[in-house]
């Protein structure tokens, strides 16, 4: 079934990231094949097994709100580049993370007066609202690794339900020594380097960062002279309901929500001309991921990426991340290497680019998975009058 | 909206993971509904889901060091753990939402499940308002609600504005609504 006839679009983005402190120079450095992940020496002192993370450098913020002011900084930037007066009543905020403000979680467990009840994903979302003066519908999503796509399903939805006119949509995640442990002692962490679909793939590593957008229906957007980036056509979402933290072997949990995406879409796998992967590099989720990928597409999987092996893992920001790249990719017609794939594992059979590669891209999914068996696949298509 | 049925209880756990295992029985009924379960929604909604595990598990981790922190405790520091947990015991592999804040996050939640009931990406839809235990409540507190799924019979109507009232906490919206669903729906 396809999804109703208003079209959404993007018109604005902006990213904080490891790479840069934007989406253009964060899109600059992967295009380029860097990494910003690396060894920390805090961490090595702190007794971390795993001290390696792409933390962001150069950003300044009050510890116990980072993660609100990322969210701020990078919707400072979306709302600019859209070059729009957000109207206070009619403008929606959709946030997605993880754990909220991790510090203040960290700080209270360790004996700080702290009250956490202020420091939630909530938060986030309260923070945009103030510092744009908005009044308008607000969702707060905390689906893990999941939730930049499911922020901007959200906004996606209350635009063609005409509940409010703008949205501004995202995901933020601060840097968590929380997560670094937990993610540790789960055994998820990489030895070395992040290499997503690798045959010598060994596991994650974090990151930190935000990614925010300006979306509006696409004739209010054309109305007052906007340049669309890209049409956000459908979402597609599933829920594995298998395990806590593994994925369903087969893959047919995110085979199931990528399909739902192309239902919603009205378009057959075989018009699909990226797939953004949600490529953590761990063992089990990239061979889940990369069985769904097979069993959608058949024969011909279309150009795969990860940009995780170059950002780390942002958990809640990392879906509206990528989605920022993919943004950048669609403007540019380019689909970006992939960090740390140097050798496809033969066992999933999925090869990611090596190097930045020029296409003809019209269609474009942003896969994004998450703890507790959440699969979500955004597809965006180049914008078309 | 149509609330086809609904569940309470309050819980004495004062962990997330406790409270959801405490919590499965009295959600039983929400989820006796025939249609395909891979068109069913779950949405959980919470101010606090997460908050007490986390706060645990880095506790005992400075207490023991961070390389013997707690494994186990750690996806329950995510604040969609309950919502997944719900979904393996139930078996729902439609979409799976968890929404954080007061009474307004509720509110959007049944905004949201009825956006997807009128978009047929779904058949029914079920909301789990779930506040877990604190420091200033030793208790957690739950309603679950249904839309769709069931014949017009039993159907209580929702509007979503009375609970729409600014500054309600959602433990205060759980309590209101749930008196107000069994006082109209004493079966």
């Amino acid at each position: 079934m396809s999804e109703p006839a208003v079209r959404v679009v993007i018109t604005g983005a902006g990213a904080i990231t490891p790479l840069g402190l934007s989406a253009a120079a964060s899109w600059q450095r992967l295009m380029a094949g860097d990494s910003a992940v690396h060894e920390w020496p805090d961490l090595l002192a702190a007794g971390y097994r795993c001290a390696r993370a792409g933390r962001i450098e150069g950003f300044e913020a009050e510890p116990l709100r980072r993660g609100r002011a990322l969210a701020i900084a990078a919707a400072e930037q979306a709302v600019e580049s859209a070059g729009i007066g957000l109207p206070p009543e009619r403008t929606g905020v959709f946030i997605g993370s993880t754990l909220g403000e991790s510090e203040a979680f960290e700080r209270a467990a360790e004996g700080a007066d702290i009250d956490v009840a202020g420091f939630g994903v909530a938060s986030f979302g309260e923070g945009l609202r103030a510092r744009f003066g908005l009044r308008g519908a607000s969702q707060s999503l905390a689906t893990a690794c999941a939730a930049g796509n499911y922020a901007v399903g959200a906004a996606l939805a209350a635009l063609r339900a005409g509940r409010i006119d703008v949205a501004l949509a995202g995901g933020a995640e601060p840097f968590s020594r929380l997560s670094m442990v937990g993610f540790s002692r789960s055994r998820a962490m990489a030895a070395d380097a992040c290499r997503p679909f690798d045959e010598q793939r060994s596991g994650m590593l974090l990151g930190e960062g935000a990614a925010m957008f300006v979306l509006e229906r696409a004739d209010d957007a054309l109305r007052r002279g906007a340049v669309p980036l890209a049409e956000v056509v459908a979402l597609g979402l599933s829920c594995d309901a298998h395990h806590p933290t593994a994925p369903r072997p087969d893959g047919s949990g995110m085979r199931a929500a990528m399909q739902r995406a192309l239902d919603a879409a009205g378009i057959a796998p075989a018009q699909v001309d990226w797939v953004n992967a949600h490529g953590t590099g761990t063992r089990a989720s990239d061979a889940a991921e990369a069985l769904a990928l097979r069993d959608l597409f058949g024969a011909v999987v279309p150009r795969v990426s990860g940009s995780k092996g170059a950002l780390g893992h942002a958990l809640g920001a990392a879906a509206a991340i990528e989605l920022a790249m993919c943004l950048e990719g669609l403007r540019a017609q380019l689909v970006p290497p992939t960090a740390g794939h140097d050798r496809a594992d033969p066992d999933a059979g999925v090869a990611c680019t090596q190097v930045a590669t020029p296409a003809r891209l019209r269609w474009v999914m942003n896969n994004a998975f998450a703890f507790g068996g959440l699969n979500s696949a955004l597809l965006l298509r180049a914008w078309e009058a | 909206m149509e609330i086809s049925a609904h569940c309470a209880a309050s819980i004495d756990a004062l962990l997330e993971r406790e409270a959801v295992e405490a919590a499965l029985a009295t959600l039983a009924p929400l989820f006796e509904f025939d249609g395909a379960r891979e068109r069913s929604a779950l949405f959980v909604v919470s101010s606090n889901a997460g908050s007490a595990t986390a706060m645990r598990f880095w506790a005992d981790a400075v207490r023991t060091g961070v390389a013997l922190a707690s494994p186990e405790l750690f996806p329950w520091c995510l604040a969609n753990a309950p919502c997944g947990a719900i979904a393996r015991r139930f078996g729902i592999t439609g979409p799976n939402f968890t929404c954080l804040g007061e009474a307004n996050a509720l509110t959007g939640a049944l905004q949201a499940a009825a956006d997807e009931l009128a978009a047929a990406r779904v058949d029914v839809a079920l909301i789990v308002a779930f506040e877990f235990a604190d420091t200033v409540h030793g208790r957690a507190e739950l309603l679950g609600l249904r839309l769709g799924g069931a014949g017009p019979a039993r159907c209580l109507h929702l509007d979503p504005a009375m609970i729409e009232s600014a500054g309600l906490s959602l433990r205060s919206a759980i309590s209101g609504l749930g008196k107000l669903l069994i006082a109209h729906d004493p079966a």
